[in-house]
């Protein structure tokens, strides 16, 4: 049976941990995703858990601990925030590389530079390129329900590649919500076991895992790892079929919030999410036929679905939590504008777009900032010039 | 050279993506052996047998296993990981092996010296006569 519950997007990421019960934890503690793993370790300690706890020496270690652990054969888990994060980098691209389905649960919070311990994606979009599977969460509810679906994702034979969870720092991490958590055994059903077929301790077969690859492997290589995240759409889109089925909540690429007749609207990710869809509400409230696409699943980039999705807008706000400083906007922009490009070329009718960088260190995001913007989506849509991307809220 | 089953027969530079191990993995172990290295060697050590007391003082110095002992005596150099470091020339009392430039000169030397295909055999390593040009 499953159980309503009030806690935190921390609490909810542990809670699903001690459920999937896997069988290593390497961790280091950083704000704000600390209390992950010292609620874990805490359910080690408790003995509801047989998960092995590696108090590692920094998240370099952490992430190379998982790697030998996933490559040994069993699940191996993580959880990490920020420069933490920035710290793993490195050893991110080789779990992708080496084909070890570990998942990490990351608390976004801003990359140190001012140093800040908030609510921004810089962390989790600079490993964008690395080869993990992200999957963004609006709330403690689907950070939780996210998290039960990862190993599944990841560990689906024609996929093999890390997942990466994200939840919004202390907004959705340290925030109490109403949450279900679905019962114990229901969970250890979902999950199923972890069967690879090779791995380093099988005593039947030997085995070298990362070797040095020379030239004429490493495109190779990468081609496969591309395959991999083509793939990674299916099992995105199984398994949350299947969650669906076991616990009837619903999972796509994306959540469409009133976008079946809206002529404006926002795309974003995670926790503003919420914050939006009261602006929307509003707004229909009035007659303005505002909607809100929330992705979920930014690795693979679902841009063929996203684009068709957007395709009957007037007018598209394009949000991003972080700046990737290309002088053009940050990632979310970029991505959505070439998914875009393909039905432009094709003749097809696209939005306009404008895009905006938003609640970079934590900054508030308001329902008036919403009506800020879809006040100028409706002047997009009417002719009015917009810059390719712009700053929101910021002092001028 | 061994009994040892080769679990990466057929996977190489000529492999296509589908074609090489799920994230590189390389199946088996102890399998350098199968991986030859000798094309590398740009000075090619001679063995004279008329020369060699089989006193066994270059085999131990040899860094890449390359003079395979049987029977309490040494045979020919096997050629597939051989780099030419010559070391086994200097430390060999009765100059019993000499040193040329070069892999296709070695095997003309040798085929000279001892009237045998001694370089032949080396499965996988490039021909001596392509690798020298």
């Amino acid at each position: 049976m499953s159980r309503k519950d009030r806690m935190s997007g921390n609490q909810a990421a542990a809670t699903a941990i001690r459920q999937i019960n896997p069988d290593v934890i390497a961790a280091f503690p950083i704000t704000p995703s600390t209390e992950i793993p010292q609620y874990v370790s805490s359910f080690k300690a408790d003995g509801l858990i047989d998960t092995e706890f590696i108090a590692v020496e920094s998240e370099h270690s952490a992430m190379s601990a998982c790697i030998g652990a996933s490559a040994a054969g069993v699940r191996a888990m993580t959880a990490t925030s920020s420069a933490g994060m920035a710290l793993m980098y490195e050893m991110l691209y080789v779990a992708a590389s080496d084909r070890l389905p570990i998942v990490l649960t990351a608390v976004n919070r801003a990359l140190t530079g001012p140093i800040n311990i908030n609510a921004d994606h810089s962390d989790s979009m600079g490993a964008r390129d690395s080869g993990w599977i992200q999957l963004y969460s609006e709330n403690a509810q689907e950070a939780y329900d996210n998290l039960l679906m990862a190993n599944r994702i990841g560990e689906r034979r024609d996929v093999m590649l890390p997942v990466m969870v994200c939840q919004d720092g202390f907004i959705t991490s340290h925030g109490i919500e109403n949450i279900i958590i679905e019962d114990d055994g229901e969970v250890k059903n979902f999950v199923g076991e972890y069967h690879p077929e090779k791995y380093l301790l099988n005593p039947d077969e030997s085995l070298a895992v990362g070797p040095y690859s020379v030239s004429p492997y490493v495109i190779e290589m990468k081609r496969a790892v591309h395959e991999a995240m083509v793939n990674a759409r299916d099992a995105v889109k199984e398994v949350s079929e299947d969650f669906e089925r076991t616990f009837g909540r619903e999972y796509g690429f994306f959540e469409e919030y009133h976008m079946d007749d809206a002529e404006y609207g926002v795309l974003l990710m995670s926790s503003a999410a919420g914050t939006g869809k009261d602006a929307v509400d509003a707004l229909r409230g009035e007659g303005v036929k505002a909607g809100l696409v929330k992705l979920r699943m930014f690795r693979p980039f679902p841009a063929d679905e996203l684009a068709d999705a957007l395709a009957g807008l007037k007018a598209l706000a394009i949000m991003d939590r972080s700046d990737g400083f290309s002088a053009t906007g940050g990632p979310l922009n970029a991505e959505v504008r070439a998914a875009l490009y393909g039905r432009a070329c094709a003749g097809l009718r696209v939005p306009k777009a404008a895009g905006y960088i938003y609640g970079l260190g934590g900054r508030d995001v308001r329902v008036e900032d919403f009506h800020t913007i879809f006040g100028e989506l409706e002047e997009l849509a009417v002719g009015k010039e917009l810059p390719y991307c712009r700053y929101l809220g910021v002092r001028e | 050279m061994s009994e040892k089953k080769n679990l990466m027969e057929g996977i190489g530079e000529r492999s296509s993506w589908t074609g090489i191990t799920p994230g590189g993995f390389v199946y088996g172990s102890g399998n350098s052996e199968f991986f030859n290295t000798g094309d590398w060697r740009t000075r090619t050590p001679v063995w004279k047998p008329d020369n060699c007391r089989q006193c066994l003082l270059c085999f131990p110095v040899c860094p890449d296993s390359s003079i395979p002992v049987s029977g309490g005596k040494r045979g020919d150099f096997d050629f597939g990981h051989c780099k030419g470091c010559a070391i086994c020339a200097r430390v060999c009392p009765f100059g019993a092996i000499d040193v040329v430039d070069g892999i296709a000169d070695a095997r003309e030397a040798q085929d000279g010296l001892n009237g045998r295909e001694a370089l032949s055999g080396q499965g996988g390593q490039p021909t001596r006569k392509g690798a020298a040009e």
